[in-house]
This record gives structure tokens, sequence and C-alpha cells, in this order.
């Protein structure tokens, strides 16, 4: 039950963002000056959140690929953010939630892509088809 | 064009969360992310500064607390709470009600920004957010 409140809460968090994003383009700030702050002011309370727990001595077991890959994975991802700014600040956010939070069905594509061995079961392939469905309607709908 | 961005948000998320994935087991995720974060925050500052998006910044403090709450609900809360609810559930749970967010975000997006909400809309986000529950547990 505390897992599933947790879980819950940082649903509510993550939902609550797009709003946000929306109400900081109103004041005519660019998506790629938005997608700065962001990482800007979250990085550094990330790294005293970690180091306050004790985490950061972590860092020493990175190796140069682990390295590579992390930031390669970083980023991917702060382009990602960059395109979520700038798509919000084209089109109403339940639409942009919609297509953006297709992101499982492509990395069950590229995650077969990289290695022919992952499995794709059925539920995976029924999830697949009910995300285009969902896409195709919140798009054309 | 914004849908094509958000498909595109879509394809780079997706595809990021493989390259990570490979490069974090010997790392646990939090500390992976900090510094996927910081190598990105890194590359990227140069790239701001070029396309002289670094100027008007101080003039304004509205974006810096818009967009910084944004930061922290999405990297520092959001993420924090997600890993805590993977220590406390598992993974395939975790995911499957983060998925939650999915229904959330219009329906803030509706009181707090009086967006219009089609019944086209409703559906397709609900599609999807079954999808993805679907998805989510069958990785």
């Amino acid at each position: 039950m505390k897992g599933l409140v947790i879980s819950l809460i940082g649903a509510v968090v993550w939902g609550i963002t797009p709003t946000v994003v929306k109400l900081g383009l109103a004041t005519g700030l660019s998506p790629l000056a938005g997608t700065f702050i962001s990482m800007a002011v979250a990085v550094p309370v990330l790294g005293l959140v970690l180091g306050a727990l004790g985490q950061l001595r972590e860092v020493s077991k990175f190796d140069l690929k682990t390295l590579l890959l992390v930031s390669l994975a970083g980023i991917g991802a702060i382009l990602g953010v960059v395109c979520y700014y700038q798509a919000l600040s084209l089109e109403p956010v339940a639409r942009v939630v919609a297509v953006a939070n297709t992101a499982p069905f492509f990395t069950m594509l590229v995650a077969r892509l990289f290695d022919p061995r992952e499995r794709i079961n059925r539920p995976a392939v029924v999830g697949a088809t009910l995300i285009f469905l969902g896409l195709t309607l919140a798009v054309f709908g | 064009m914004g849908l094509l961005f958000a498909l595109a948000t879509a394809v780079l998320w997706g595809s990021v969360a493989v390259v990570a994935a490979r490069g974090m087991d010997r790392v646990s995720p939090s500390v992976a992310s900090f510094v996927s974060n910081l190598a990105a925050l890194l590359v990227f500052l140069p790239v701001v500064a070029a396309a002289g998006e670094l100027k008007g910044l101080a003039s304004d403090w509205r974006p810096w607390v818009y967009f910084g709450a944004a930061g922290i609900f999405s990297y520092v809360l959001g993420r924090t709470l997600y890993y805590l609810a993977m220590a406390e559930i598992g993974p395939s749970r975790a995911t499957a009600v983060s998925g939650v967010a999915i229904l959330v975000a219009p329906l803030l997006a509706v009181i707090l920004l009086g967006e219009p909400l089609r019944p086209a809309i409703v559906v397709g986000v609900g599609l999807v957010a079954l999808g993805v529950y679907l998805v989510g547990r069958s990785i």
C-alpha cells in the first residue's frame, strides 16, 4: 500500500509538469531556454539530494563505457525535453502528453533492434496496438 | 508541427531508455540519472549560449519559477518517488501506476489552463495509458 501511494504521488507530480511548463512558456521564453532553466535548477538539487543520501560515492564506479553510454542517454533525453517543450508551446497538453507517452513502444522497438533475442509477447503487441489506436484518436479525433 | 515534436520526444525518450539501461548494470539508477543529466547540461550549455538564449534570462524571474519547478517535479521529485516505489512494489507495478500521469496531465490542463478536452482525446489518452500499462508489464 505504501509503495502504491508513493507511486501515485510521483505520477501526480509528473502529471503537473506539462501544465507548469505551459505557464512558463506563457512568459514568452523559448522552449530551448526553458529546457536549460529546468536542467540548471534540477541537476544541482539532484546532486545535493544524492550527496545528502551518501550516494554520490557511487560515481567512482563509473568506467569509460558506462560514462559514455549514460552521457549519450542524457544528451538524447535533453533533446527529447526540448522537443517536448516545443510541442507544448504549439499544441494542447492532452494531445502532447498522449503522443509523447508512446515512448515505451519505441523502447520495445529499439530494444528489439539492439538485441534480436529480445522477445515481444502478446501483451506487448496488444499494448502497442492500443497505443497506436489511442495516438490516432488523440491526433486526428 | 507540434505533433511531430511530440513524436520526436517519444522516439528520443524511448530510444535513450535502451542506451541508459546498457550503461546502468553497475551503478544505481539515481546516480546514473544524475551523471546523465549533468553531462547533458554541460553539452547543452554552449548550445544555448551560441543560440543567444542566455541573454534575457536574468531580467525576468517568472520563467525561473515555472521551468525550475518543472525541472524539480520531473527530475528530482518524480524520479525519486518512482525509484522509491520501485523498491517497494517492484518495477512493473511502479511503471504501471506511474502511467496515471498521462491521465492527470490533461485534467490539470483543463482545470488550470482552461484547455478544451474533446471526447476523442479523452478516449485516446485512455487507450495510450492502457497500452503503456501492457507494454510496461511485458518488458
